[in-house]
């Protein structure tokens, strides 16, 4: 079996095109293979879009108020390792593989990433770097708008 | 069917299901109707809400250069086997990513895409976002939709206005 998140599989993991074998009589009881090949269209296509982790970081305090992992669905792993650097200067570190659905640790690299400042009034923006110190590392910078550097509260959003 | 690159909602997986027995006898041999309707349901959500294309890549490099990661939503076997390096796939041509100047990128869509059933249908993003990926907090990044296939990235220093080249970007476009 493929594995599924952190991995990113494609609509071919999900199997080949079903077909019915034979005409759906009661939609409502029965799922038609059109029904079934539109879930693993929808389910490679949103997987592969899909940001992979978000995490809400309150640089001031500083801590991690939410977090949701692609690969944690049920939400029992503890929270991503931040460490702040200095003010407004944040390391968010993956770690190199994690487990897929089967247990299966799988590689874990950043391939983009992106930070919003989250406090009001928003004259902070944040920033960041992929890989500054490893494939799984973003630093978030949080700045006013001449870019001297402030804590604040950001969401990243990793794929 | 549409899917990817249309919004299939709740209501394209059907009317809500109903179990044909009574009950579940033996939920690791058999899937009810709530569940089947959760899927539909989340699925929906999904098919509503994701990106169709998340890209990373650079601006002010000019050509495949420019682009180190490149997903759609439409087309899952597509993207780049190593950086820099496009793959071929189905019949979508992502056109190119050309820079218009050294903190600018814009990026050009074909028209029309594969559907599931490999039926072409247009593709027309409704917005999007990019973030500029550098250190210096005072860099904004503004993303224009210059028409339904195309974006415009530009990624600048808010307090001179001008470009910073060769930034690295990641975008999103719904």
């Amino acid at each position: 079996m493929a594995s599924g998140f952190p991995d990113t599989p494609n609509r071919t993991a999900f199997g080949p095109t079903f077909q019915d074998k034979r005409p759906v009589v009661d939609p409502t009881k029965e799922l038609g293979s059109q029904v079934f090949n539109l879930m693993a269209w929808q389910m490679a296509g949103a997987g592969i879009v899909c940001p992979r982790a978000m995490i809400i970081y309150d640089g001031s305090t500083p801590a991690t108020t939410y977090q949701a992992l692609a690969w944690d669905p049920n939400g029992l792993l503890g929270n991503i390792s931040i460490t702040k650097q200095g003010t407004g200067e944040y390391d968010v570190d993956f770690a190199s593989t994690y487990t897929d659905q089967n247990g299966t640790a799988v590689s874990f690299s950043v391939r983009g990433a992106m930070a919003f400042g989250q406090d009001a009034p928003s004259q902070v923006q944040a920033v960041v770097t992929i890989g500054e110190d490893s494939p799984q590392q973003v630093t978030v910078y949080v700045g006013n708008q001449a870019g001297t550097p402030q804590d604040a509260t950001v969401l990243i959003l990793v794929w | 069917m549409a899917g990817f690159p249309g919004r299939s909602n709740r209501l394209a997986y059907g009317d809500p299901f109903q179990d044909v027995l009574g009950g579940q006898t033996d939920p690791r041999r058999s899937v009810t109707a709530a569940q089947m309707n959760l899927y539909a349901h989340q699925l929906g959500g999904f098919g509503m809400m994701m990106p169709l294309v998340i890209f990373h890549g650079s601006c002010g490099d000019a050509g495949s250069q420019g682009c180190d990661f490149l997903r759609y939503a439409f087309a899952t076997a597509s993207g780049l086997a190593t950086p820099g390096t496009r793959v071929a796939y189905d019949t979508i041509t992502y056109v190119d990513s050309a820079s218009s100047s050294s903190g600018e990128l814009t990026i050009t869509f074909d028209s029309t895409v594969p559907d599931i059933d490999g039926n072409s249908v247009a593709l027309a993003f409704t917005g999007g976002v990019a973030v500029a990926n550098v250190t210096d907090p005072a860099a904004r990044s503004e993303l224009e939709l210059v028409t339904s296939q195309q974006v415009r990235i530009r990624v600048y220093d808010f307090a001179t206005g001008s470009d910073i080249a060769d930034s690295d970007v990641t975008v999103a476009l719904w």
